[in-house]
């Protein structure tokens, strides 16, 4: 039997916002106010998420942000560090002991990232799921995911690129000093695809979201109501992102 | 002495180490402090914190096994790093690795 899940699309927010969204959510689903939730978003401005664990200055360009006005946030996930630019964001969340949120994280890196590849194949698009925590189109990393465990509950993110501007990408983050700028550029062209570019045409934010909704929906067996945020978690939102997300203390904990 | 070291060991994710160690530099020697950062996975990540400090004391030869004991301790669940990273890290900097 399909589990109740409700699915969220926020349009494109401040990265700030996003990630204190995220953090409300995962209060609600804890507080048991909310049902597993899905949530489709975007990033506006384009943003620089930091993985938990990573120091800023070793990762980010912040001088170069700050002339490009691209924000830079700290997730609550590990992970490593996401130009937020063409892309999709998805976060889920869901009780821990559900029988999608196992004890092990590598096994719930695989239950949930099996809707992302079910949503890229409705687009036309055969992938993998690869562990840790990528998805990966004939050889390309096209999505990366990064999940934490709070208040009981699993919260999982992560994107799926519509297009990549690696060259901007790299002027933002830092290169380490044994690679060639050049060089590296080149590698991660290599390595990294996007919807637009596999599929040789332009793909839109709403025609992807539908499709991993669509996939995570029949993947993860859910029973899908559409709806929108609580007045509870925008106001929690808008808080964490004032009082947290913004704030250098949280930005530049590492 | 301090060490700053980086690398990714198989099975991991991108580690950088900074490490205060007591001279003369090498297995023997006891942390002082350690610094972890990097893309790897540490649930609950506000915990992380306390392992790093539980580390002080250790000698580098033992990190591995004290990495992992402290993790189990402290209910820290660890994806991408692991103490024979983080040893292996610091130690291969002795060998000039």
């Amino acid at each position: 039997m399909a589990d109740k899940a409700r699915i969220l699309f926020t349009g494109l927010n401040s990265a700030f916002f996003n990630m204190g969204l995220d953090e409300a959510i995962l209060e609600s689903v804890a507080a048991g106010s909310c049902p597993p939730t899905l949530r489709f978003y975007g990033w506006t401005p384009s943003a620089i998420s930091l993985g938990y664990f990573q120091g800023i200055h070793e990762e980010v360009d912040t001088q170069a942000c700050r002339e490009k006005g691209v924000d830079i946030v700290r997730r609550i996930t590990g992970g490593g560090a996401v130009f937020h630019d063409t892309e999709v964001t998805y976060s889920i969340v869901i009780p821990e002991g559900h029988r999608l949120a196992p004890d092990s994280i590598t096994d719930s890196y695989a239950i949930l990232c099996a809707g992302i590849v079910e949503g890229l194949a409705i687009l036309g698009v055969g992938s993998e799921f690869v562990p840790i925590n990528d998805i990966v189109s004939a050889g390309r990393k096209i999505s990366g995911n990064a999940q934490t465990r709070k208040k009981g509950c699993l919260l999982q993110h992560g994107t799926i690129l519509l297009d990549v501007d690696v060259e901007k990408m790299f002027s933002l983050l830092m290169v380490p000093k044994e690679k060639a700028k050049g060089k590296l550029i080149e590698d991660v062209k290599a390595r990294v695809g996007s919807l637009s570019a596999i599929l040789g045409r332009p793909v839109g934010f709403t025609e992807t979201a539908s499709a991993l909704e669509e996939g995570f929906v029949s993947a993860l067996g859910l029973d899908p109501v559409r709806e929108e945020p609580k007045e509870e978690e925008l106001a929690l939102a808008h808080r964490l992102a004032e009082e947290k997300f913004s704030r250098s203390w949280w930005v530049h904990k590492r | 002495m301090r060490i700053e070291t980086m690398g990714k060991p198989e099975g991991c994710k991108l580690l950088r180490v900074s490490v205060e160690l007591s001279d003369p530099a090498g297995s023997d020697s006891l942390i002082g402090w350690i610094s972890v950062r990097g893309d790897f996975f540490a649930v609950p990540e506000e915990g992380f914190e306390a392992l790093e400090k539980s580390l002080s004391g250790v000698r580098v030869r033992d990190l591995a096994e004290v990495f992992e004991t402290q993790a189990r301790k402290l209910g820290i669940k660890t994806l991408g790093i692991s103490g024979q990273a983080l040893q292996s890290l610091i130690e291969g900097n002795f060998h000039g690795r």
